[in-house]
This record gives structure tokens, C-alpha cells and sequence, in this order.
């Protein structure tokens, strides 16, 4: 055991590191470079939705195929690069072995494997705005045959490097997934029985169980449709006997556990932050775990959801209305454990606390929306609209940057050993949970309206023109929004050097990372490991002095 | 960093501090981590071959294209690969015995095997495009020249990793790291396991 004699070369330190905490950091620096890139599309998509046909400030005209392809790539950079390291890689590599009293995950060199995978991916999906045709440009969903063949959509090799890029990011989440499921499940710290693993622990491993076994069909389409581009064969062509529905079925099969994949984290992180501000136990522990495990299995038959439109036999659209409208119930079961977790609280209305509950407000709009979208009979009408497009940033939004902002504000001094500019991060909160409303609520109102979706120049329909103002004041709010974001870039660069010191426990949290030291050194603990000889949710226990019982005792 | 977790099971079965905690997991990771490749390549799997199945439902006239397989190149593999497993069970009871010898004999054997099957395979994809059937040629070509192609890959890989492990075992460096060999011979019965379904689905079904 030589942790503290433990030198490093600097690349293998900051570049080609097997230490879960730096690898942690660079999936994050990853998704906020990711971010911006897709913030500035957003940007492009709300500034040619409102004013069509003038050229955005700072890029140029975003013609109708420009359009195409910048909605496509917004779509894969927010989910797979922004969503999926930001929310799922990030808090798992750092908080799993952390929480559960490990000194590193089970596999190291998988999980430098893990991020240079997503690495490449990232870097794939750029290069493909410099190769000859463009970037693809078939929606995120890649639905064929326009995505199949580039006689339909003009993109060979940007097509080829998207789905490239997406099968790096595939294999990057499940072996990382693999990983923290090793992970969670030998290298608990003694003590730490199944009971006793903090909520983030097991929604993060929900979260990567959910994505393991959704994903391996989808990579199957992957190859399929790869082939189809680049080999000529025809899975997915009509004309050459294949079946455009196949890869439908395939994406959605995955897509719609994927919601969860980036929703569970959130929660997960949610309800430790809820227990810590709180002062009191969660509400149902084990309730919600079995709500968990039911919504994960449900999840998996309901994928047919989204595709009301796509010529689906309509006697197979009440089954799945079914499951949809089903899976509302166990998360109104966590809900409800949620709002009784808050009762006789003794609340501290701190930064991480008052994120968390933007997410769930907002997280709600989206989940209440998601049943009107569930019941085929409405979908039928609302899903090519923009009703759809603020349903889903709905519950995207929140999940990711809400809950994930919720977790960043509420480790960062564990992360980095200083303590972040609490009035920057209140004004964060405010200007992003106002400007995320302006820019989203009204595109419920838009969608009711009929006006559809991915079209680059509204002002081509004049139906659409009554919707003029909305789409005008939703641009303002969404640049507003973007902007917001630049606090939080200044508040991490300027905490990070100039912070306040940080103590090992602000919070008086009982769980096992607020033991180490901030930042935790190499292998986290020091010579003994800790043992574990409580509940994480022991707060404010009737008799004892401390409203607090850290985890472990021995450290 | 090798060490550094075992100590994380200090206590005898039974006597933890807690009165019941008997050691986070009786897999080692190792073991753990081969499963859980197994159980997301059984997914993957099942996403390939349930979608091979649908369109073979769809269009019963791929009968006529199976037809034109090579059954005997087919039913070899088949019985390659069941020996090369045979051999493959039995390094790792060589591993296990100390039998030095044999496990650099039994390990040799699994990999001739595997080389051999997919010259087998190369074979009978050089007679597919003597009689002009491509992957473009069609939906069952497609599908025939996917998945097996994704299986001879496995196949490659698992080649990689018994390299690997055969190279230690002849530089005598094996024994550290022994507990691979019967965790590549999980992974190499699984990939078995994938052309069992697939044989018959592909070749038998015409």
C-alpha cells in the first residue's frame, strides 16, 4: 500500500489516468465542452425558428439544410455527449466507489477505456462537419431510409461518422456500466450491506443496468445501418426488401429506457441532497427501490409509444398506451415519498437543496405532459407538433442540468476542495429555472396550436404566423438561458483556484464520502478502509445529541 | 493498486459488524465482470438474431438463399468449435491441477481450432461471392454476412485473448495471472454458445 508515495507523470496523471476522480473530471470538462457546442446550436435552431431567414449573429444564415443537420447533431451532443457523461459517467466514476467505501472501481483500465472511448466519439461526430456532404442530417433518431442510403439524404461519410461516433458512445456507457455494476457489487466497504448503499449509488447503477439492456439491440441496428450506408445492403430500404419499422423498433427499444438512463441519476443524487437538507430519513427507502426496479422493467415495453405515426398495427397502439400510462405509477410512488420526505423536515434551504427542488418542479411538467403523449388517441395529434419538442426538453432539461447542477453545486467543495460562490450559484438558479420556462412553456401552448416541428422557415406557412410572437419571445428566453450558463462557467474556473477552502463535511452528511478528505488523495482513504455501522439516512435520531450519524465510524 | 482491496473483506463470514455481513461478493470481479459482458452480448445478440427472425417470418422465399449455404463448411464449424471448447475445459482443468505442459498443449489446441474455423469461414465467404452473393445481394445475404461476421469477430477476439494467455504460459508468467484462463474459456463457451443459434436459424433453416 503506497498511496501517498504514489508520484505520477503528468499524462498519466491528467491524461491517461486509471484514477476514478480524474477520470470523473474528465468526462465532466468533456460534457461542458460539449455543452456549449450544443447550447450554440440550440442557439441557431430558436434564432432561424424566430427569425427566419436573417442571419444569425455570429454564424451566418441557417438555411433549411443547415437546419437539418444543426437539429440532428444538437439532439446526439446533448444526449450522448452531454447527457450521458454529464450525468451518468461523471457522478457514477466519482461518487460509486466514493459512497460504497471503495478505493478505486473494479476495473480501472476499463474506465480509462470508458472515457477515451466517448473521447473518440465526441471527436468523430466533429469531424464530421468538415468531411465532403456535411454532417448527417436525418433527425437524432436517424430514421431511415432517409438515414440509409446517401442518395436520399446527400451525407455518406457524415452519416458513416455519426454512427461511428454513436457506437463509440454505446460501448463507452456499457462498459462503463459494467463497471459500476462490478463495482457496486464486490467492493463494498465492510459493513456496507445491499441497505445500507446511499440512493445515488443505486440510481446510478439503475441507471446503468437500464442503459446495458436496452442498448446491445440498437447496436445491432448500428451495424445494420452502417451497412446500409456503406455497403449497399438493404436492411432498412424498402426498395431492396428491408424494413425502414425494424430500426424504429430498434431505436426506440433503446430510446425510451434512455429517458430513465439520464433520469435516474438525478433522482438518485435528488433524494441523498433531500435526506442531507432535510435532517430526517428518506421516505420508503426500500419503496422506492421496488418502484425503481418496476418502472426499469416497465420501461422496456413501452417503446412503441413513439411511434403512433409510423404506420404501427393500430391494434398493437392500446397495449402500449397501457404500459405508458402504467409507468406513471411508480414514479408517483417515488413522487409521493419524495413530498413525504420533505414533511417535518428540518429544511436548510441551501443551494444544492433549492436545485433540487427546480428539478423536480419542472420534472414534473414533463412527466404530467408525457401521459397525454402515452395515450395514442392524443399523440396522434400533438406528436409531429412542438408540444413533443417541450415535452421532451422537459424532462431532458431538468434531469441533466437541474439534477445535475443540483449534484456539481452540492460535491463541488468535495471535488475540488474549495467552495463554490453560493450567490453566484442562487443567481444561476434563478436565471436558469425563469429563462428555461419562457423558453419552453410556451411551446406547449405553440404545439396545442399545430405548429410542427423541425421545420427550418416557419414563415413559409402562414398558418404559423399567429405563432410569430411566441416563437420570438421563446428565442429571447433561450439565449437568455444559454447566457445564465456562463456564471456557472465562471463560478467553477474562479472557485476552483480562488474558492474558500473547504472542510471535509459542510453539510454534516452521514454518507461515506463527506469522510475523505477534500479532494480525496489516491486511493480516497487513508491506510484503513472505512466500516461502515450505519444507515446513510440516519439524521435527527430521538435521543441522540448530533442531528447527524456519519456512515462509518472508524476513520 | 492491485492490493489495495483485499482488504476490504476483514471479517470471517458471519461476524461482521454488523452481525450478518459476510464479505461484499463471493464472484470475483473478474468473474463478475465476464458475466456482465456475457449478459450485454446476450442483448446484443438477441437484438441481432430477433431481428433476422421478424424478416425471415416476413419473407419465407429466404428459404430458397439458405439453400444455397454451405451445410458440410456449416456443420464443420459447428463441430470445431465444440471440440476447441473441449480443449479449452480442459486447459482450464490443467490450470487448475498445475499441469504446466498441458496447459500450453490444450491452450495450442483451442487456438488451432479457432484459426481453423475461421478458415472454414473464409471458405465458405469466398464460395458466397464466387456465386455473386455480396452483403448488398439481398435482405438474407445482409443478415448472413452480419451476423456471422459479428460472430467471426468474437471469434478473433477471444483468439486475442488466448494468445495472450498461451505467450504467458510459455514465458512461465502464467500463473499470476491463472484465474483468466477459465474466465476466457466463459467467454469462449459463450461465443459457442451464439453459433449454436445461429447455425441453425442460417443453415438448417431452408
Amino acid at each position: 500500500m503506497s498511496h501517498d508515495s504514489h508520484k505520477q507523470s503528468f499524462i498519466s496523471h491528467y491524461i491517461f489516468s486509471t484514477d476514478h476522480k480524474m477520470i470523473a473530471k474528465q468526462f465532466l470538462l468533456l460534457s461542458i465542452i460539449m455543452a456549449c457546442l450544443g447550447g450554440f446550436m440550440a442557439y441557431l435552431i430558436r434564432w432561424e425558428v424566430a427569425f427566419p431567414n436573417v442571419p444569425a449573429p455570429f454564424f451566418g444564415l441557417v438555411s433549411p439544410d443547415k437546419f437539418n443537420a444543426i437539429i440532428t447533431l444538437h439532439g446526439t451532443i446533448m444526449i450522448f455527449f452531454v447527457g450521458m457523461p454529464f450525468l451518468a459517467a461523471f457522478p457514477s466514476n466519482f461518487f460509486i466507489p466514493l459512497m460504497i467505501g471503495a478505493r478505486d472501481m473494479a476495473f480501472p483500465k476499463l474506465n480509462l477505456a470508458s472515457f477515451w472511448l466517448t473521447f473518440t466519439g465526441a471527436v468523430l461526430l466533429v469531424a464530421s462537419f468538415f468531411v465532403p456532404g456535411g454532417p448527417v442530417a436525418g433527425g437524432w433518431v436517424g430514421y431511415p431510409p432517409l438515414s440509409a442510403s446517401s442518395e436520399f439524404a446527400g451525407v455518406k461519410w457524415g452519416a458513416a461518422l455519426w454512427i461511428l461516433s454513436l457506437a463509440m458512445a454505446f460501448f463507452s456507457s456499457s462498459v462503463g456500466g459494467l463497471n459500476y455494476l462490478v463495482t457496486v457489487i464486490s467492493l463494498r466497504a465492510p459493513g456496507m450491506t445491499y441497505s445500507r448503499v446511499p440512493m445515488t449509488v443505486w440510481f446510478l447503477l439503475g441507471s446503468a443496468v437500464t442503459f446495458f439492456f436496452s442498448v446491445g439491440p440498437l447496436i445491432a441496428g448500428a451495424f445494420m445501418l452502417l451497412m446500409d450506408n456503406m455497403f449497399g445492403t438493404g436492411f432498412f430500404l424498402p426498395a431492396k426488401g428491408g424494413e425502414p419499422m425494424l430500426w424504429e423498433h430498434l431505436f426506440w427499444f433503446f430510446g425510451h429506457p434512455e429517458v430513465y438512463v439520464l433520469f435516474f441519476p438525478a433522482l438518485g443524487m435528488g433524494l441523498d441532497i433531500m435526506a442531507t437538507f432535510t435532517r430526517k430519513p428518506i421516505f420508503g427507502y426500500k419503496l422506492i427501490l421496488g418502484s425503481t426496479v418496476g418502472a426499469i422493467t416497465l420501461s422496456f415495453i413501452v417503446w412503441a409509444h413513439h411511434m403512433f405515426l409510423s404506420g404501427l398495427n393500430p391494434v398493437l397502439a392500446t397495449p402500449f398506451s397501457i404500459t405508458t400510462i402504467l409507468i406513471s405509477i411508480p414514479f408517483a410512488i417515488i413522487i409521493f415519498c419524495m413530498f413525504a420526505s420533505l414533511r417535518h423536515g428540518a429544511i436548510r434551504m441551501e443551494l444544492p437543496f433549492l436545485w433540487m427542488v427546480g428539478f423536480l418542479a419542472t420534472f414534473l411538467v414533463g412527466g404530467l405532459t408525457g401521459i397525454f403523449l402515452g395515450s395514442a388517441s392524443a399523440d396522434i395529434y400533438l406528436h409531429g407538433t412542438y408540444f413533443v419538442v417541450a415535452h421532451f426538453h422537459y424532462t431532458l432539461f431538468p434531469s441533466v442540468f437541474f439534477g445535475g447542477f443540483s449534484g456539481v453545486y452540492y460535491w463541488f467543495s468535495k471535488m475540488y476542495g474549495r467552495e463554490l460562490n453560493k450567490k453566484l450559484g442562487l443567481l444561476h438558479l434563478v436565471l436558469t429555472f425563469i429563462f428555461f420556462n419562457g423558453t419552453f412553456w410556451p411551446l406547449f401552448r405553440v404545439g396545442i396550436g399545430g405548429m410542427i416541428r423541425r421545420i427550418a422557415d416557419p414563415s413559409f406557412y402562414p398558418q404559423y404566423q399567429q405563432f410569430a410572437n411566441w416563437n420570438i419571445f421563446c428565442t429571447i428566453s433561450a439565449i437568455a438561458l444559454i447566457a445564465s450558463q456562463a456564471i456557472f462557467l465562471w463560478n467553477i474556473v474562479w472557485s476552483m483556484t480562488h474558492g474558500p477552502k473547504a472542510v471535509k463535511n459542510p453539510y454534516d452528511s452521514n454518507t461515506l464520502e463527506w469522510l475523505a478528505d477534500s479532494p480525496p488523495p489516491h486511493g480516497n482513504w487513508g491506510a484503513k478502509l472505512p466500516i461502515v455501522t450505519g444507515d446513510p439516512y440516519e439524521y435527527s435520531k430521538p435521543g441522540e445529541a448530533k442531528d447527524w450519524r456519519s456512515q462509518a465510524q472508524n476513520l | 493498486m492491485d492490493t489495495s482491496h483485499s482488504e476490504a473483506v476483514v471479517y470471517p463470514p458471519g461476524e461482521g459488524p454488523t452481525g450478518h455481513y459476510s464479505g461484499p461478493s463471493d464472484l470475483t470481479t473478474g468473474r463478475l465482470g465476464v458475466w456482465a459482458l456475457i449478459a450485454s452480448e446476450i442483448v446484443l445478440f438477441a437484438g441481432l438474431l430477433g431481428s433476422f427472425i421478424l424478416m425471415r417470418m416476413i419473407h419465407p422465399e429466404w428459404a430458397e438463399k439458405a439453400r444455397e449455404l454451405n451445410l458440410y463448411a456449416g456443420t464443420l464449424n459447428s463441430l470445431v468449435l465444440l471440440i476447441s471448447n473441449f480443449f479449452m475445459m480442459k486447459a482450464s482443468s490443467a490450470v487448475a491441477d498445475h499441469r504446466e505442459d498441458d496447459v500450453k498443449k490444450f491452450l495450442s489446441l483451442t487456438i488451432l481450432l479457432g484459426f481453423f474455423f475461421l478458415l472454414v469461414k473464409a471458405y465458405e465467404y469466398s464460395g458466397e461471392f464466387k456465386h455473386g452473393n455480396f452483403p448488398s445481394s439481398g435482405g438474407f445475404w445482409s443478415f448472413y454476412f452480419l451476423m456471422t461476421g459479428i460472430h467471426a469477430t468474437h471469434i478473433l477476439g477471444g483468439l486475442v485473448a488466448l494468445g495472450i494467455l498461451l505467450n504467458r504460459a510459455f514465458h512461465g508468467t502464467l500463473e499470476s495471472t491463472k484465474g483468466r484462463v477459465a474466465l476466457t474459456g466463459l467467454y469462449w463457451s459463450f461465443v459457442e454458445v451464439v453459433w449454436i443459434f445461429l447455425f441453425p436459424l442460417l443453415y438448417l433453416l431452408a
